[in-house]
C-alpha cells in the first residue's frame, strides 16, 4: 500500500492540488460550481488542451517547438480572410490549414531531414511566417462577413447539449489517446524520443515521424486559434501568441505527473490551467495575475515530481535538454 | 595563380564570414535606396539601438553555447524597467531605484538557475515559468499600464544618448563589456568550462568541471545584463513599460543565433553576438527609412537566421563546401 502510494506520489500530489483549487474557487465564488460554468470552462479549456496536444507529439519526440503559436496566427489569418472574401465557413478553416501543414512540414524537414537545431530553425521560422501574417491585413482587425458567414459557430454552435469546441476536444483526445497509447505508431514516437538511433535501427523511419509529429502540432495549434478567433468574433493577429505558455504548461505538467509527456497527462495538465484561469475571472483577477499563478504552479508542480519519493528516477526523464 | 585566386577566394567567402558580407551588403543597400539611411546621425543612432539589445542578450550567448536556453530575458528587462520607473515615481534618486531593479532582477537569474541545475528542469521550461512570473510581477505593479516619468537623471541621460567624439556612449561602453567578455570566453578557463559543457556534458561533469556553479552563475549575469537594459530602456523611454519584452523576445534570440554563425562556425561567441546584434539594428533602421512595412524585417530576419544555420550545419557535414 505504502509502496503504491509512493509511486503514484505525483498523481495524487496533482488530485490533493485540484481539490484545493476547486474548494478553494467554489467558497469564494458562488457561481463557479454551477452547470453553466462549467459548460464554460470546458469550453475555454478545450483551446489550451488542444494546442497543448499538438505540443506533445513534439516533445514525446524529444524536439522542442517555438513557432506553433505562429504559425496559429498565420492560419487564423487565413481564414479571417478568406471569410472576408465571402467564402463558407467549412472551407475556409480546411484552406486556412493547408498554410499550417505546410510550415510543420517545413519544420519537420529542416529538424528531422537536415538535423538543423530545433529551437534556432521554429524560432526562425516561426518570426518569419508571424511577418507573413501581417500580409492579409497589415495587422488591424478583420470584420467583414464575420457575422453573417456562420464561422461563430465554431465557437458557439452545440451538437446536441454539448458545445462544439467540446466536442471536437474528445474527437481530437480520444483520437490521440488511441493513436499515441495504443498503436505502434506511439510506441514509435516514444521509441524516437527517448533514442533517435535506436530508433532508426529498429527500421523506424524517423524523418517521417519527426515530420508528422511538427504537422500535428501545427495543426492543431492553427485549429486552436480559429475557434478562438471565433469567440472573438473578428480576425486578429495577435491572439495565437497567447497559446505558448499554457501549451507548454500544460504539457510540462503532464509530465511531472506521469513522468513523460502523454495525452491524458497534458489534459489534466490543461484542465488545471483553465479551472484556474476560469476562478480567477470569476472573481474579476486582472489577467496579468494569470502567468504568476501558472508559472508558480508549473514551478511547484515539477519540483514535487522531481523530489526524490518515487524512486523511478524522474530526473532522467526531465533531464532531456534542449541541444541547440 | 588561378589556385591562389581561387584559394583567397575561399578564405574570404568562407562560411563562417558569410554574415559579414551579408552585414556589408545590407548597409550598401539601404544606404543606396535611402538618403536618410546613410546621414551619420542615424548611422550613430543604429550603433545606439544595437547597444541595448546587445548588453540584453550577452549572458544569453553563453547560455546557449553552453547548451541551455534562455527565453526569460525580455521579461526581466521589462520588469527592471517598471521597477525603476516605479521607484523613481516614488522619490527614490536614479541610482538608487537603478539599483534596486537591477539588484531584484538578478533573483531571477538565481531562480532558474536553482530550477535547472538543483531540480534539473529543462532549461526551457524553466525559463517560460520564470519569464512569466518576472512579466505578470511587471505588469502588476502599474495595473498593466506603462508608467510615465517626468524627469530623467542627466548622468543616465548621457549613457544613454550622450556622445563622445561622435559616437554613442552606450555603444562604447557596451564594445568595452564584449571586449572584456571576449576576452574571458577565450582566455580563461571559464570560458574553456563554457564551451566544454556546450560540447558533452558528461564528459565535463567527468572532468571535475563545476557544472551548477558555472549555469547559475550565467543565468545570473543573464538577468543582470537584461535587468541592465532594462534600466536603459526605462531612461530611453522615459517610462516603465511592462510590456516590451515581446519586442526583444525574437530579435534577441536572432541575433544570438546569427552571432553563432560568425567566428566560432555554429557556436554562439560575444563578438558574432555584438556583430549579429548591428545586423539586426540595420536592418530594423534600414526598413524603418526605406518605408517598408516592419513585419517585413521579421520575415528577412527570420529567413536568414534559418539560412544562416543552415549554411553552418550543412557546410560541416561536407554537404556544401
Amino acid at each position: 500500500m505504502i509502496k503504491r502510494i509512493k509511486e503514484n506520489f505525483s498523481l495524487i500530489a496533482f488530485a490533493g492540488l485540484i481539490i484545493i483549487v476547486l474548494v478553494v474557487f467554489s467558497s469564494a465564488s458562488e457561481q463557479f460550481m454551477t452547470l453553466g460554468n462549467m459548460l464554460k470552462a470546458f469550453k475555454h479549456l478545450s483551446i489550451t488542451a488542444i494546442s497543448a496536444l499538438g505540443l506533445t507529439f513534439v516533445v514525446a519526440i524529444g524536439h522542442n517547438d517555438m513557432s506553433f503559436h505562429y504559425f496559429s496566427c498565420f492560419a487564423a489569418m487565413t481564414m479571417s480572410w478568406l471569410i472576408g472574401l465571402g467564402f463558407p465557413p467549412v472551407p475556409s478553416i480546411l484552406i486556412g490549414l493547408l498554410p499550417a501543414v505546410f510550415f510543420g512540414w517545413i519544420n519537420g524537414v529542416a529538424i528531422g531531414t537536415f538535423k538543423l537545431p530545433d529551437m534556432i530553425v521554429t524560432i526562425g521560422l516561426g518570426s518569419a511566417v508571424y511577418g507573413l501574417a501581417y500580409i492579409y491585413s497589415g495587422g488591424s482587425y478583420i470584420y467583414k462577413n464575420f457575422l453573417q458567414s456562420g464561422i461563430l459557430e465554431l465557437n458557439n454552435g452545440k451538437l446536441g447539449s454539448l458545445p462544439v469546441p467540446v466536442v471536437f476536444l474528445i474527437l481530437l483526445y480520444g483520437v490521440s489517446w488511441i493513436v499515441l497509447h495504443h498503436s505502434v505508431h506511439g510506441r514509435r514516437f516514444y521509441a524516437i524520443g527517448s533514442n533517435k538511433t535506436a530508433a532508426l535501427f529498429s527500421a523506424i523511419p524517423v524523418r517521417k515521424y519527426i515530420i508528422a509529429a511538427f504537422i500535428i502540432c501545427a495543426l492543431l495549434s492553427s485549429f486552436t486559434n480559429m475557434i478562438q478567433i471565433a469567440a472573438q468574433g473578428k480576425g486578429y493577429l495577435k491572439g495565437g501568441l497567447m497559446l505558448l505558455m499554457p501549451s507548454w504548461a500544460a504539457v510540462f505538467i503532464g509530465i511531472s505527473i506521469f513522468k513523460k509527456p502523454t495525452v491524458y497527462g497534458t489534459f489534466l495538465g490543461a484542465f488545471l490551467i483553465s479551472i484556474m484561469q476560469n476562478g480567477f475571472t470569476m472573481l474579476s483577477v486582472p489577467f496579468y495575475f494569470m502567468d504568476f499563478v501558472i508559472g508558480i504552479v508549473l514551478i511547484l508542480s515539477i519540483i514535487i515530481s522531481g523530489l526524490d519519493v518515487t524512486r523511478i528516477k524522474p530526473k532522467s526523464l526531465l533531464k532531456k535538454r534542449s541541444k541547440v | 595563380m588561378q589556385g591562389s585566386v581561387k584559394n583567397k577566394l575561399e578564405i574570404i567567402f568562407r562560411p563562417n564570414t558569410i554574415l559579414l558580407w551579408i552585414l556589408l551588403l545590407l548597409v550598401l543597400f539601404f544606404s543606396s535606396r535611402s538618403v536618410a539611411f546613410r546621414s551619420v546621425d542615424n548611422l550613430m543612432e543604429v550603433l545606439r539601438s544595437c547597444g541595448i539589445i546587445a548588453l540584453m542578450v550577452l549572458g544569453v550567448t553563453w547560455i546557449v553555447a553552453s547548451g541551455e536556453t534562455d527565453i526569460s530575458f525580455p521579461e526581466i528587462a521589462g520588469y527592471a524597467s517598471m521597477m525603476t520607473a516605479l521607484m523613481v515615481k516614488n522619490g527614490l534618486t536614479w541610482g538608487l531605484a537603478a539599483g534596486i531593479a537591477i539588484s531584484t532582477g538578478v533573483l531571477y537569474g538565481f531562480l532558474s538557475g536553482t530550477l535547472i541545475t538543483r531540480f534539473r528542469f529543462p532549461a526551457l521550461i524553466a525559463t517560460i515559468a520564470v519569464g512569466s512570473l518576472a512579466k505578470s510581477i511587471a505588469n502588476m505593479i502599474n495595473k498593466g499600464q506603462p508608467l510615465y516619468l517626468m524627469n530623467i537623471d542627466p548622468s543616465i541621460q548621457f549613457i544613454v544618448y550622450g556622445k563622445v567624439f561622435g559616437i554613442p556612449v552606450l555603444f562604447l561602453v557596451v564594445v568595452i563589456i564584449y571586449l572584456i567578455a571576449a576576452w574571458i570566453q577565450d582566455h580563461t578557463t571559464t570560458g574553456q568550462h563554457l564551451y566544454a559543457l556546450g560540447e558533452n556534458r558528461t564528459a565535463a561533469l567527468e572532468a571535475g568541471i563545476k557544472e551548477k556553479r558555472i549555469i547559475i552563475s550565467f543565468f545570473a549575469l543573464s538577468a543582470l545584463l537584461a535587468s541592465v537594459s532594462g534600466v536603459l530602456l526605462a531612461a530611453s523611454f522615459s517610462s516603465g513599460q511592462p510590456r516590451i519584452g515581446g519586442s526583444f523576445f525574437i530579435d534577441g534570440l536572432t541575433t544570438v543565433f546569427l552571432g553563432a554563425m560568425i567566428i566560432k562556425a555554429g557556436k554562439p561567441n560575444v563578438i558574432g553576438t555584438l556583430i549579429g546584434a548591428v545586423i539586426i539594428s540595420v536592418l530594423s533602421n534600414g526598413i524603418t527609412m526605406m518605408g517598408v512595412p516592419y513585419y517585413i524585417g521579421s520575415i528577412i530576419k527570420g529567413l536568414l537566421m534559418i539560412t544562416g544555420v543552415a549554411v553552418i550545419v550543412l557546410s560541416r557535414k561536407g554537404i556544401i563546401k
